[in-house]
């Protein structure tokens, strides 16, 4: 009897140890940001733009709302946490930065260098490395946060999954998180690149809850070119063809869609590329390091606007030829540009020449910078036409006729 | 261990970490042979028994202080690094005593209780262990990049010699502390084999943890992050559904360090009451308490020293406690 009480008392006491209220967090005392945007502010301060989620407005069952499912806080400070901590001054809730979705820097900010502040971002405890980093064009990095979206109303989750979708369907997007993007940084002979995101439209009145009572968004946000980093710097970017083209030199095409032109040159094919390969490898040939890319493509005939039939072997291979050099064709335009206008290696041959021939890498690594605008790279693309569709040869050879 | 060991590990071999952490098995498992051929001897006595026989009366004293302080020191920094873990990723404006105060109440309360009732709880946690450690593999298997292992062999050869030091005799070597308990221990005739398996599974299970941290971080990140294993399990996200699990891990890592704890100790409180003659080592609980609660926050004054002396990564050299650690591991009394 003595025992039980003495157990029961013991387990009491336990239970008051236990309550783990020192790191209590209330969901109704949470402000959850799910996208940030870092700009420069006055006297060299960072200008930190936080979009945060209004809970009653996400919630699916609260009939018509009257205010917009995301606000915006800022704050300048010298540092990123010195400013999300000062947002308190205007902001009722503490910032709760677990769920963060999408990493805005503008191109003054990306210009000076980004790696201080992702330093922050991959040491603080609360942040998991599971965001995407984009740079905004042609505008502040605040103004991206301040367009509301259709279909998914909190803009960041739009951000997030409009990018993850497009990486996936559509060939010169891609997709950077931090550790990815801070490990490209540290590692020689490979640079990172970043996707740029811009606003099409009215930037004024895109954050007016108007912006959504049209069929179409008077602004709306979307993703354009690949800017080019040296370290951490911003260098410029790069057309949609280029990125392409980083894209296949790099193997992150998942699938994509583009055109060839008609055995005959008249009219085109759409061409929907089902997988892509890449291999790329390095070797040394007089002393002089050597890039071969090699590409292996399937894809699928989509829609043919050809006068001519595509069922005969002879006419494929021709179209299979013409892919294969459009696709050289990317890769030597973006190559060029990088080695010309930047002098970057964006596409990690240094990083592939220190993995497979680090003797070599050994005596090159000093001066790759000098070495890289004049490597030299060679292209060997199998493009191979598996589907044509639905149809065999074009229904347009008989209307036109 | 399963949470530091890829950091210290790619410390000193970088990509190469893994080939290390293979050749360090079979030395690990020799030196385990070692500790079961040494208690082989002598079925009976533990180790602070052991010392005063071969050694006599004085010498085997000051050998057996000398362990006794290990399993002390070993022991509060256990202690240490689960609070720093958990004060770190998980409790971040709780103090970090607190969290020392209740493991510390747990680990009295299970050698209050005896060698017996821990084993027992082993056993039942075991699976739980297990599964976890297994779930966090395969989910990690996506997301491996080979191509980070390369060049194979790039590590300077001094450098790579160190960390299969450090595979072989940080895991293996603190495994003496099964020489406080074998004595007490029922000794069915295959019990040398069944030992030697499972430490060749919880060394393997180690080794995996440093090759998907290096394919799947890289070494860098693997290096310099103090728990690489916490952040691959934030890395997992199979079909955006089945993500942000890492608390998983952390409850695998608490258990298992509990356990390696409470085996330290109940060798410190044992070994003590031996060494001094004593009848039980029961009086002796409550005071190793209390010295393993102020000396975990002793052991160094913050995480990065602690990762830095314990471990200390090439250019800083070896400090002297480090030293000492890695001496007092070694059963250097064959």
């Amino acid at each position: 009897m003595k025992r039980t009480g003495i157990s029961l008392l013991a387990a009491a006491l336990i239970l008051l140890l236990i309550t783990g209220c020192w790191d209590r967090q209330e969901m109704n005392e949470l402000g959850i940001v799910l996208a940030m945007a870092i700009d420069k502010g006055k006297n060299n301060m960072l200008e930190v733009s936080c979009q945060i989620v209004v809970p009653s407005e996400v919630a699916s069952n609260s009939g018509k709302s009257t205010t917009t499912p995301v606000t915006l806080y800022q704050a300048s400070a010298p540092t990123i946490l010195e400013a999300i901590n000062k947002m308190t001054l205007t902001s009722p809730r503490n910032s709760y930065m677990s769920h963060i979705r999408v990493l805005i820097f503008s191109e003054a900010v990306a210009r000076m260098g980004i790696a201080d502040e992702l330093e922050t971002f991959l040491r603080h405890p609360e942040i998991r490395p599971d965001y995407y980093v984009m740079i905004a064009r042609h505008s502040r990095a605040s103004d991206i946060l301040n367009v509301l979206t259709p279909l998914e109303t909190i803009p960041a989750n739009n951000l997030f999954l409009s990018l993850q979708n497009s990486a996936k369907t559509w060939a010169p997007t891609i997709t950077t998180v931090t550790d990815d993007l801070l490990e490209k940084m540290i590692s020689d002979g490979v640079e990172p690149v970043l996707t740029g995101v811009q606003i099409v439209g009215d930037k004024q009145n895109g954050g007016n809850k108007d912006n959504l009572t049209t069929i179409k968004p008077v602004a709306n946000l979307t993703y354009t070119g690949m800017a080019v980093l040296k370290k951490d710097r911003l260098l410029g970017w790069m057309n949609e063809q280029e990125s392409k083209g980083y894209n296949y030199i790099t193997n992150n095409i998942k699938s994509t869609t583009g055109n060839l032109p008609c055995p005959d040159h008249k009219g085109k094919l759409s061409i929907k590329v089902l997988r892509s390969q890449t291999d790329v490898t390095s070797k040394i040939v007089d002393g002089n390091p050597v890039i071969h890319i090699k590409v292996n493509n399937m894809s699928s005939i989509m829609g043919d606007a050809c006068t001519v039939p595509i069922s005969s072997q002879d006419d494929l291979r021709i179209i299979e030829k013409e892919g294969s050099e459009k696709i050289e064709m990317f890769m030597k335009e973006s190559v060029k540009t990088v080695q010309k206008r930047f002098k970057s290696d964006i596409f990690g041959f240094g990083l592939n020449i220190s993995r497979n021939n680090p003797k070599q890498w050994a005596q090159l690594r000093d001066h790759w910078d000098e070495e890289f605008p004049r490597l030299k790279v060679e292209y060997e693309v199998h493009v191979q036409l598996r589907g044509v569709g639905m149809l065999d040869d074009s229904i347009l050879q008989d209307i036109k006729e | 261990m399963i949470l530091i060991i890829p950091a210290i590990i790619a410390g000193y071999a970088q990509q190469d970490g893994w080939i290390a952490a293979l050749f360090g098995i079979p030395i690990g498992l020799l030196i385990l042979w070692l500790i079961l051929h040494l208690s082989s001897f002598y079925p009976k006595l533990n180790l602070v028994q052991i010392n005063d026989r071969i050694l006599g009366k004085w010498l085997g004293a000051l050998l057996s202080c000398a362990y006794l302080l290990f399993f002390l020191l070993a022991g509060s920094t256990f202690i240490r690094e689960v609070g720093d873990f958990l004060t770190t990723q998980l409790f971040q404006s709780t103090p970090i005593r607190y969290i020392h105060l209740l493991f510390v109440l747990i680990l009295m309360w299970g050698v209050w209780n005896g060698i017996e009732s821990i084993a027992r709880s082993a056993e039942i946690l075991l699976p739980l262990f297990i599964f976890i450690c297994i779930a966090l593999i395969v989910c990690l298997i996506p997301q491996m990049d080979l191509e980070r292992l390369k060049p194979y062999f790039g590590s300077e050869g001094l450098s790579f010699a160190h960390a299969t030091m450090m595979f072989s005799v940080y895991p293996f070597g603190e495994l003496c502390s099964f020489l406080m308990i074998f004595p007490y221990a029922s000794k069915p005739a295959h019990r040398n084999k069944d030992v030697l398996i499972s430490a060749l599974c919880a060394s393997l299970l180690l080794f995996l943890l440093v090759f998907i941290s290096l394919t799947v971080l890289g070494a860098y990140f693997t290096e310099h992050n103090i728990y690489s294993t916490y952040v691959l399990t934030q890395k997992i996200n199979i079909g955006a559904f089945l993500q942000r699990i890492e608390a998983l891990i952390a409850t695998a890592w608490v258990i298992s360090t509990f356990f390696k704890t409470v085996l330290y100790f109940y060798a410190f409180s044992i070994g003590t009451a031996q060494l001094l003659r004593l009848s039980t080592f029961k009086p002796l609980i409550v005071p190793t308490s209390f010295l393993m609660f102020g000396l975990a926050m002793m052991v160094a004054p913050n995480l990065c020293i602690m990762s830095k002396r314990l471990f200390p990564t090439g250019s800083t050299g070896i400090s002297p406690m480090a030293l000492y650690f890695r001496h007092c591991s070694f059963p250097s009394i064959i």
